[in-house]
């Protein structure tokens, strides 16, 4: 089990970017030496609209802390129209994973645009230190009875 | 010259966009621009209108992709000297200023800007903030190289410092660096220099310059700008508090007589009406109020805008000219005076802050290179061309586009430049293209080994390597799986680590590659393209962002940093484990073209692909050419239209590379990009040809709404102002000519049928054309008495100056209400218009010998079944809606087919030849070519797993999927797919896969994250 | 009933005779008391052998897809049956996902819509009764009287051996039809509350995830549920797949949670609330205050209902522009 609190712990954060807004909002708060946790791990995605609902779950099933999602603005997509149809997939998404007791904090989505650098560090500090309060993954380990 | 080659002016989106067309037509290109670095003022904007994109977010793409496009040679810091010779041989002579800084070899590491210890005013946040005097101009510039201010540097002022010099780990920077002339041939010019700001110092009584609270607007866009001096935080700059009430003032420095231009700058009510959302989306608790003459909302969807900004953000838009802003000491408050125009005293207000709207006027640039190249300018300095087509200038063989040919905004600016790169393309049909392959060797076959994988660290001189403890990534990476090789490298973007990494290939036989280092939105063709020089397949290749993404965001934590890299760079060599060889399909191209639709527009275009050398068919439902202008008589300043028209038609008819297909439809289009099969049916012998062609453009216009408002329909005395141009023609029936030949009372009314709930949205031409019939009829008649009613004159950009003229001719213009419109009443068929008076208070009475509806324009009904034919989309006022309102203005989302004209939205004749130009262009830019390669990152379908259930269909962007209904499994179209990806997201049964994003390869990569422990 | 069972033996023969169909699907007697078997009538003469009783529980729809798949093993394919199905509200809504999915082509679908009174579940009846297995069961009226085994009777309302999907269900009549027996119920008001749902989802998120996790750790991956699942149609499901592996090796409790959690959202927006899942799993697990969820959620957020509209777009492959940005994280 990865429960437990583990003083050394610390959160492992898997995050899914889009390429062209939310990686590139990421590249300027680098550009910018914005500094913010460190817990974060980047997955770059051509756009949001590629985020299959399975990735989330795949990683809090392999004990991820948390999950990021970020995408372009709606309106704002590359691809037209991906982050719109993302919307409606991570909106159901959340709420049935809040549903069956999957804290909210652990699976969060946010829009950021190639501008916002210093939006993409406070999400980052958000989503960590969100993770930090909540604790490590309780996803059970344990085998089936 | 052997090929095409053309010169481009100016690097703003209008020269960037030109470029890009013209590179993709097989047009070698020279960019010169003045600054350090192309971008122009889109790079400075934070959102745009009406759609409030992100303007960095689709900038920058188009940034990295003309720096990287091996037909387009970008010369920055550079200004035309001469130009000698004539169409299509031009010599140019550019100066390219020093920067200071071997441009060749820079990594663009940006060390020597941290070092730099002199700080100077940021032109790029408008001097808001300080930025080094060696400075890469903006974090995503292209090219991303520094330059030195040579005023501001303390070495080349004093003679000590050198501390750039110092850092600088691949000795690039250069003090001695002289000013270099270039001489360059070109067969054409196209000039994109733009406009420049009005200086709001000259207007002293709105305390600019005086008070740090009063900013202009390109300021207040920076400090909106999540990247600009504030973050995008709106604070007061004498207190940085958030202020609570915020004054835009517009039209300064625009529609004035006495400082900056009489024009109107055509953008700035919008801007404001963006700044005034963007402001409230920002602060809860603000309140815009915007001073304004007329409410000039003439484009697409903005009127819709306005709305928005008026209900659902608060913005209250206050008819007046602001007469003075003054400070008041006890608070840095500014108080504001003007006239409420509606009888009543003076009023005034107090802000906390105030906006100038600053207008758009041509520079000393435009006009010194004006005279350099002997082109004419107009009285308020724009580029003028023809009346008719405003991408010619008045030399041969150079093109304008842009706002030095007058105010425009971004989507107006892109057509422009599109429909200028096809015209300076043309001018050398004759010449071949350059169509640059690389030549690379024969890629390997790697089918059958096991992965041999080479990882690159990238130190970046000290970027990384400062916080990154980068030999101890390089160990860890050789400990892991199917690692064969790793090293460190200095700067992996440096032309010597290119050969380093494609020995390592060739000696270890490595079979893939993982370079960690900085970001691949930049840099990762440049690696594709080296592993492509060792003969491995670019696709073979994975980036690790260990710059951006790790050591400068984690300075403070180096340990935490080196972890961070680890994992990075073992994401990367899981994921390009499962990397597999890609090669983008080819298409073959068929170069014929088939424009629907032979209006202006329609005319204009297939003209232009016929002059590029394309076989056109070209399809009009109705009996003749012409459309719409058939019923455009005389131009604004009297020059007859239908010369125009008639001259045009002739070239067309004559040209022997254009079938023409008079009284017929489209009946069927099938295939895609490059390959459409179309049945053109002919509606008189109801006969069918088949067609084949690479590209469709859609010019289907509109038509002038049917009403029966103001009598119209019921008094001969109510016409539209389509007849009553007809009449003053000379032309339409003897009575209507009668009518309008004795009229000693005209009223004309503006918006009719237009901007009301059934079309909320302006009809653009209207109040131009009242003005121009109104001017005509006082130019017959001087002594008739002429009325203009009206809700806002949109008489935008230089359409102003005939606004002001009709003004001092003695016109009449009179203001309504949308809740109060005229009311016309007829007594035995003498007309009687009632009107409130705004500035008398109080109903007045007009008799009218002749009332002129300014009808509105309506969307063909037949777009309908075109949009579905051609699966395009219609905006809901049934318009074809284009792919992208600010930068893809002519496309759609469907590759190979494009839009002009009124079917896009309603235009002046001007605006309809430059889209049509623009919509040729970029059809062009598809059948120049003799085949189209597909992205080699695609949706492939396991058919073993698809149930057909058409999920990826229903997602797809670009229809580029369909059901094949006999073997009930999906098809990807591989030339219109895009790789976004949504469909494989979307399918339940993981049966459709993006290729270079596979399911796996990403799980694989958040493996490497959840194992870190 | 009997009037209605017999209008259906009617209509299936009348349709089989006239070949407006191929197939007919209906159910017909079980071996056992309270249930009814699907069946497949491809002759008219076999229409007899239709019944229409409280235990026609099962959803019809799950054999649609089967009807009309291409048989791998011939290069010239048959051209697809005519099929008709007895359709209640239930098996109705699920047709009309099929169509919508491609599934079932419309024109050579007859959808038979009958009238539905709640169906009521041996299942539940048995654990009414305890140990003593069931003989018969005799209805009249609103009363079922149940025999078991020692000879013992007892007397129970209709309402409470209903199939747990029947009672909360609202529309008891399939929405689309090519042909009605018998008079429609309307719809609207369920039969019963919707008690465990509401309680479970009034619990805190760790009270949530403990119950989930403990009815979770019932299952033992038979995958009964998603054999029974009409909407699950899938050539191969994600859970079966490796590569990549979405499930993990099916050991952990975690593997476990990660097939139901991608099952279940694969309702999203499709989900008929037939109940066939909750009815098939053999170790009682309860999915439904689970799916139910995504049921209310597509309601909620996009006013859609699975199993309605031929026309609309389900909500999961459409967007609006307005669609609520109210889950998106603001970081200040």
């Amino acid at each position: 089990m990865t429960e437990g609190n583990n003083k050394d712990w610390s959160p492992r954060i898997v995050a899914f970017l889009c390429n062209w807004c939310s990686y590139a909002g990421a590249d300027l708060a680098g550009v910018s030496r914005m500094q913010y946790a460190p817990n974060i791990r980047i997955i770059r995605v051509p756009c949001s609209g590629r985020i299959n609902p399975l990735y989330i779950l795949s990683a809090l099933r392999q004990g991820a802390d948390g999950v990021l999602v970020s995408g372009c603005h709606p309106g704002d997509c590359h691809y037209i129209s991906g982050n719109y149809v993302a919307r409606r997939k991570f909106n159901m998404l959340k709420k049935f994973l809040e549903h069956v007791g999957i804290c909210p904090e652990r699976v969060q989505f946010s829009w950021v645009s190639a501008a916002e650098g210093a939006r993409f560090a406070a999400l980052v500090d958000k989503v960590a230190e969100d993770i930090k309060r909540i604790g490590p993954a309780k996803i059970p380990m344990v085998p089936v009875k | 010259m052997d090929h095409k080659q053309v010169m481009v002016i100016g690097g703003g989106i209008a020269g960037i966009q030109a470029s890009l067309d013209l590179a993709e037509m097989g047009v070698e290109v020279f960019l010169i621009e003045q600054q350090p670095s192309i971008g122009g003022r889109m790079a400075q904007l934070d959102k745009t209108f009406p759609t409030n994109d992100c303007a960095m977010c689709i900038l920058s793409p188009k940034l990295v992709e003309a720096g990287a496009n091996k037909n387009i040679h970008i010369i920055t810091n550079a200004e035309v000297q001469s130009v000698e010779g004539q169409a299509p041989s031009f010599y140019v002579k550019v100066l390219k200023h020093a920067r200071y800084v071997d441009e060749t070899r820079c990594t663009g590491c940006g060390i020597c800007m941290s070092k730099c210890p002199v700080r100077i005013p940021d032109q790029y946040n408008m001097g808001l903030s300080k930025t080094k005097c060696i400075r890469i101009p903006f974090p995503q510039a292209v090219p991303a190289v520094p330059v030195i201010s040579k005023e501001h540097c303390i070495y080349m002022q004093k003679g000590k410092c050198r501390i750039c010099e110092k850092f600088c780990e691949e000795k690039v920077i250069d003090y001695e660096q002289k000013d270099e002339l270039l001489d360059i041939e070109v067969g054409s010019i196209i000039l994109a220099v733009g406009s420049q700001e009005f200086d709001a110092k000259l207007k002293g009584e709105y305390s600019y310059g005086t008070s740090p609270n009063v900013l202009t607007s390109l300021e207040f866009e920076r400090m909106l700008s999540a990247s600009g001096p504030t973050q995008g935080h709106v604070l007061r700059p004498s207190d940085q508090k958030e202020p609570r009430r915020v004054a835009f003032l517009q039209c300064i420095g625009s529609r004035d007589m006495q400082a900056g231009g009489s024009f109107c700058s055509a953008i700035c009510c919008m801007q404001a009406a963006k700044d005034a959302i963007i402001m409230a989306e920002h602060l809860s608790n603000v309140d815009v109020s915007i001073f304004n003459m007329d409410i000039r909302a003439q484009g697409k969807d903005f009127d819709k805008f306005i709305t928005r900004a008026q209900t659902d953000y608060g913005a209250r838009f206050v008819r007046a000219r602001v007469s003075s802003v003054e400070i008041n000491p006890a608070n840095d408050n500014l108080r504001i005076r003007y006239d409420p125009n509606d009888g009543g005293p003076l009023r005034e207000e107090e802000f906390d802050m105030v906006v100038l709207s600053i207008g758009l006027q041509t520079s000393e640039q435009v006009r010194k290179l004006a005279a350099k190249l002997d082109i004419e300018l107009d009285e308020s300095g724009f580029v003028s061309g023809s009346p008719f087509d405003p991408v010619l200038t008045s030399r041969d063989g150079i093109f304008a586009c842009g706002t030095m040919t007058g105010p425009r905004d971004i989507p107006e600016t892109v057509m422009q430049a599109s429909g200028a790169a096809g015209a300076a393309a043309s001018l050398q049909a004759e010449l071949p293209e350059r169509r640059i392959k690389a030549d690379y060797p024969q890629q390997r076959d790697i089918r059958g080994e096991s992965p041999r994988v080479g990882v690159f660290i990238c130190k970046c001189g000290i970027n990384i390597a400062s916080t990154v403890d980068v030999p101890g990534v390089v160990e860890f990476a050789l400990g892991l799986p199917w690692v064969e090789h790793a090293q460190e490298l200095m700067f992996s973007c440096a032309g010597d680590s290119q050969r380093i990494i494609a020995e390592a290939i060739r000696d270890k036989n490595l079979n893939r590659v993982v370079v960690s280092a900085c970001t691949p939105r930049t840099h990762e063709s440049l690696f594709q393209g080296t592993l492509q020089s060792a003969g491995i397949n670019p696709y073979l290749f994975e980036f690790a962002n260990i710059r951006e993404h790790c050591s400068w965001v984690h300075q403070k934590e180096p340990d935490k940093a080196t972890e961070k890299a680890k994992v990075l760079t073992k994401m990367a060599i899981n994921k390009v484990i499962c990397l597999e060889p890609l090669s983008p399909k080819t298409m073959p191209v068929n170069h014929d073209a088939l424009v629907v639709g032979g209006g202006v527009a329609g005319l204009t275009a297939a003209l232009e692909l016929a002059n590029h050398g394309c076989k056109v068919h070209l399809v009009e439902r109705q009996e003749k050419f012409g459309g719409n202008f058939r019923d455009v008589h005389f131009t604004m300043d009297g020059q007859p239209s239908q010369e125009f028209l008639n001259a045009l038609i002739e070239k067309v008819t004559s040209n022997p590379n254009i079938h023409s297909y008079l009284n017929s439809d489209i009946a069927e289009v099938k295939g895609f990009v490059g390959n459409f099969k179309s049945k053109i049916h002919g509606n008189n012998n109801d006969e069918i040809t088949e067609i084949e062609h690479g590209a469709v453009i859609v010019a289907t216009g509109a038509s002038e709404l049917e009403t029966d408002e103001y009598l119209r329909g019921r008094e001969p005395g109510v016409v539209t102002l389509r007849e009553l141009e007809t009449a003053l023609a000379g032309c339409g029936t003897e009575e209507l000519k009668e009518k309008v030949n004795k009229a000693q009372s005209v009223v004309l009314i503006q918006c009719v049928g237009s901007r009301c709930d059934e079309r909320p949205y302006c009809s653009r031409i209207c109040c131009n054309k009242s003005i121009k019939n109104a001017l005509k009829l006082k130019e017959q008649n001087p002594d008739t008495n002429i009325y203009v009613l009206y809700r806002d004159i949109r008489a935008y950009g230089l359409h102003e100056l005939d606004y002001r003229q009709a003004r001092e001719k003695g016109i009449i213009f009179i203001r309504y209400q949308e809740d109060d419109k005229p009311v016309v009443t007829s007594e035995n068929g003498a007309l009687k218009v009632h009107i409130f008076e705004p500035t008398l208070r109080r109903k007045v009475l007009i008799e009218a010998d002749l009332i002129g509806l300014a009808v509105g324009i309506a969307a063909g009904s037949e777009n309908k079944v075109i949009s579905q034919m051609l699966k395009i989309p219609l905006n809901s006022e049934g318009f074809f809606l284009e792919a992208h309102v600010k930068l893809r203005p002519v496309d759609f989302a469907t590759d190979g087919v494009f839009v002009c004209g009124l079917a896009h939205y309603p235009k002046d004749v001007s605006e309809s030849v430059a889209q049509a130009r623009a919509a040729a262009a970029r059809a062009m830019t598809v059948l120049s070519k003799d085949t189209i390669e597909a992205e080699g990152k695609v949706s492939q379908v396991r058919a073993e797993c698809c149930a057909a259930c058409g999920a990826c269909v229903a997602v797809c962007p670009y229809a580029a999927i369909e059901i094949d209904e006999i073997n009930r499994v999906a098809v990807v179209n591989e030339s219109l797919c895009k790789g976004c990806g949504a469909c494989s997201a979307t399918c339940r049964s993981c049966a459709i896969d993006l290729r270079g994003f596979r399911d796996e390869q990403l799980v694989v990569a958040m493996e490497a994250i959840v194992e870190w422990l | 009933m009997k009037d209605i069972q017999e209008q259906i033996i009617k209509t299936a023969a009348q349709l089989l005779t006239e070949a407006k169909a191929d197939i007919v699907i209906g159910f017909s007697d079980s071996s056992l008391p309270m249930r009814a078997t699907p069946c497949f009538i491809t002759n008219a003469d076999d229409a007899q052998q239709l019944v229409w009783n409280s235990y026609c529980l099962n959803n019809l729809a799950i054999y649609l897809p089967e009807c009309f798949a291409l048989d791998p093993h011939v290069k010239e394919q048959k051209p697809p049956p005519k099929v008709a199905v007895i359709a209640k509200g239930c098996d109705g809504r699920s047709a009309v996902g099929l169509i919508k999915e491609l599934q079932v082509p419309r024109e050579n679908l007859v959808i038979i819509a009958v009238p539905c009174p709640g169906m009521l579940d041996a299942t539940i009846a048995q654990r009414l009764i305890g140990t003593s297995e069931i003989v018969s069961a005799e209805e009249s009226g609103d009363t079922v009287i149940i025999k078991d085994q020692t000879g013992k009777e007892t007397k129970f309302d209709r309402k409470e051996l209903l199939a747990e999907a029947c009672r909360f269900c609202t529309h008891r009549a399939a929405p689309v039809s090519d042909m009605t027996i018998g008079e429609l119920p309307k719809g609207g008001e369920a039969l019963a509350p919707d008690e465990r749902f509401e309680e479970f989802s009034k619990k805190s998120t760790e009270e949530r995830w403990d119950q989930f996790c403990r009815e979770l750790s019932k299952c033992i991956l038979c995958n009964a549920c998603r054999s029974a699942c009409p909407n699950c149609y899938c050539k191969v499901c994600f859970a079966d797949q490796t590569r990549p592996n979405w499930t993990g090796t099916g050991g952990p409790l975690r593997d476990v949670i990660s097939f139901h959690l991608g099952r279940m959202f694969h309702q999203a927006g499709r989900c008929v609330d037939c109940g066939a899942c909750v009815r098939a799993c053999p170790m009682g697990v309860d999915l439904r205050t689970f799916t139910y969820k995504l049921v209310k959620d597509a309601k909620e957020l996009f006013d859609y209902t699975a199993g309605f509209d031929i026309e609309r777009v389900p909500p999961l492959i459409e967007f609006n522009v307005d669609d609520s940005d109210n889950f998106i994280t603001e970081p200040e």
